[in-house]
């Protein structure tokens, strides 16, 4: 697929973005998704911006929450990312062993293979058993949530730990009784 | 000048006023939840409008919540580099966003008991701090301030790595527990080295006073819990009062058997170090750091007639490099900051 914005290049970046309310997608190549990123040229592989929009929200203001709904995607669904750079924002494996940083939420995706056995060894565990962020519309697995909280429950009262497994049984009355989310994420 | 820096000699943390749980041991208590926007990368990979928009917004925010009503807005860029260092020194900025101003800043409470970084190593480091060791209460006031950001901002999650963070070090919980702790018992009986290593351990790690140094001054410790995965928030807050708990009880049984071994001796020593910050016209920080160290012992003890609650954790914040520079206005040479520093402390001490 060429790009749609030079109609020349080659896609590599599906840009999704949520403008009121209504999904616009695009498929462009790495430079002009670089160039609709900022003005600068400081990430030019990197897939975010506002696409010449900045500045006109509502009250003149540079809005977050227009941010906020962008999704990206990499192009086909082949599951086959390059696992030498971050198919979200161009950060390579190289980059994260001189920093030690990743570049974006979706690096953890990416580099999942080497960064597992990272953490299990800097932590001695690679789950996470601590809060989950209230579940946006559509947007987390709660089923995923529940069926771990109800682990641990049985883990507590296994440990008559009877203090946390209260605390997980609120947890997981909450849960239930809150409203599913329509339809699938 | 921002509004903050008017007379901030006044402007002591509340979480200093020693008035907390094992205050007599424990200065002070923070918590801290690194979090991240879920659709931008991390600052220091993100482009400068990306880290504009992201400042903005969160500060924007973050002063519509109660907790940050008649609080501040600092943005680095905007301060002289003095009052970065200000802030530094206070443990509200860390070194990170002094190095790197740019479209960084902080969120700051009245109190001083709140802060939130913005575009630091994660776009937000939600920090509370308490008097003495007090975990569990610092984690409730972080965990409701995180609960209403959460309202607002979708955080990158995921479902079984957690809290997503630049480095993988924060990833899960991204909870960092610390505390800053006077431990001049463990260290004059040599015991200290083995609580240390026992500590580390345990997955816990281990500095001195500064945020950045491994420097020990003063016999200052800083401790903080490693491990972000595995664990849920409570239960890395409830390991870390165990076992800092312990180890304020080793230092009470310590301070105990040393001055019972040799009261002369320690008696000694705290008046000795009170005598020199009380008559002293030049001090260097390391000195001033170890008398503090003794006088703070001496107090414990009832060695010293008692000083006023806090007046210790103050003045340790208060004699650092940039409060003196910052409170004579210009920028000091060594031996001016010397100079400050001594004169600060006769005034703190002076003898009724």
């Amino acid at each position: 697929m060429t790009c749609q914005h030079c109609g020349q290049r080659d896609a590599t970046v599906h840009l999704v973005e949520l403008v009121d309310g209504l999904r616009k997608s695009q498929w462009l190549c790495a430079v002009c998704a670089g160039r609709a990123s900022d003005n600068g040229d400081e990430n030019p592989g990197f897939p975010f911006g506002g696409s010449g929009e900045e500045g006109e929200g509502e009250d003149g203001e540079f809005s977050l929450a227009s941010f906020l709904g962008q999704v990206f995607e990499s192009p086909g669904d082949t599951g086959m990312a390059d696992l030498s750079a971050c198919p979200v924002c161009g950060y390579t494996l190289d980059q994260f062993r001189k920093t030690n940083r990743l570049g974006c939420p979706g690096c953890y995706e990416a580099f999942r293979g080497p960064l597992l056995s990272i953490l299990s060894h800097l932590h001695r565990h690679v789950s996470h058993l601590g809060k989950a962020p209230h579940p946006f519309a559509g947007g987390l697995d709660r089923p995923g949530i529940l069926s771990r909280a109800r682990v641990s429950l049985e883990k507590a009262i296994g440990a008559e730990d009877f203090e946390k497994a209260a605390r997980l049984r609120d947890q997981i009355q909450r849960l239930e009784s809150a409203e599913p989310p329509e339809g699938d994420s | 000048m921002n509004p903050f820096f008017e007379n901030f000699r006044d402007r002591v943390p509340d979480w200093l006023d020693a008035r907390g749980p094992a205050s007599d041991i424990v200065v002070s208590t923070r918590v801290r939840l690194a979090r991240n926007l879920k659709t931008f990368p991390f600052p220091h990979h993100a482009s400068n409008v990306e880290l504009g928009t992201i400042f903005g917004d969160l500060t924007r925010r973050l002063m519509r919540f109660a907790e940050f009503s008649g609080g501040w807005v600092l943005g680095m860029e905007q301060l002289d580099p003095p009052m970065r260092k200000v802030l530094l020194e206070l443990n509200l900025a860390s070194p990170a966003l002094v190095k790197e101003p740019q479209h960084r800043g902080l969120v700051v409470s009245p109190g001083l008991e709140r802060a939130v970084m913005i575009n630091e190593l994660d776009h937000i480091r939600l920090v509370t701090f308490r008097a003495g060791l007090d975990p569990t209460a610092a984690l409730e006031d972080a965990l409701g301030i995180d609960a209403s950001l959460e309202n607002e901002v979708e955080p990158a999650f995921s479902e079984d790595l957690g809290y997503l963070t630049a480095s993988p070090a924060d990833v899960g919980t991204g909870l960092n527990v610390s505390t800053l702790i006077h431990l001049p018992g463990l260290v004059l009986a040599g015991e200290i080295d083995k609580v240390l290593n026992a500590l580390r351990q345990l997955q816990f790690s281990v500095r001195g006073q500064s945020e950045e140094g491994s420097t020990v001054r003063g016999a200052m410790f800083r401790i903080a819990n490693l491990v972000t995965l595995g664990k849920d928030e409570q239960e890395i807050v409830d390991d870390f009062q165990t076992h800092v708990g312990k180890i304020v009880i080793y230092e009470r049984s310590a301070r105990d058997q040393l001055y019972a071994r040799d009261p002369l001796g320690i008696e000694d020593m705290a008046h000795r170090s009170l005598a020199t910050v009380r008559h002293s016209r030049l001090i260097t920080a390391q000195e001033a750091y170890d008398h503090l160290s003794n006088i703070r012992l001496g107090a414990g003890l009832g060695i010293l007639e008692p000083l006023q609650p806090g007046l210790l954790n103050k003045v340790l914040v208060q004699q650092q490099t940039a409060h003196l520079e910052l409170a004579s206005g210009r920028p000091l040479t060594s031996r001016e900051k010397s100079a400050a520093r001594a004169a600060l402390l006769r005034e703190v001490f002076a003898a009724e």
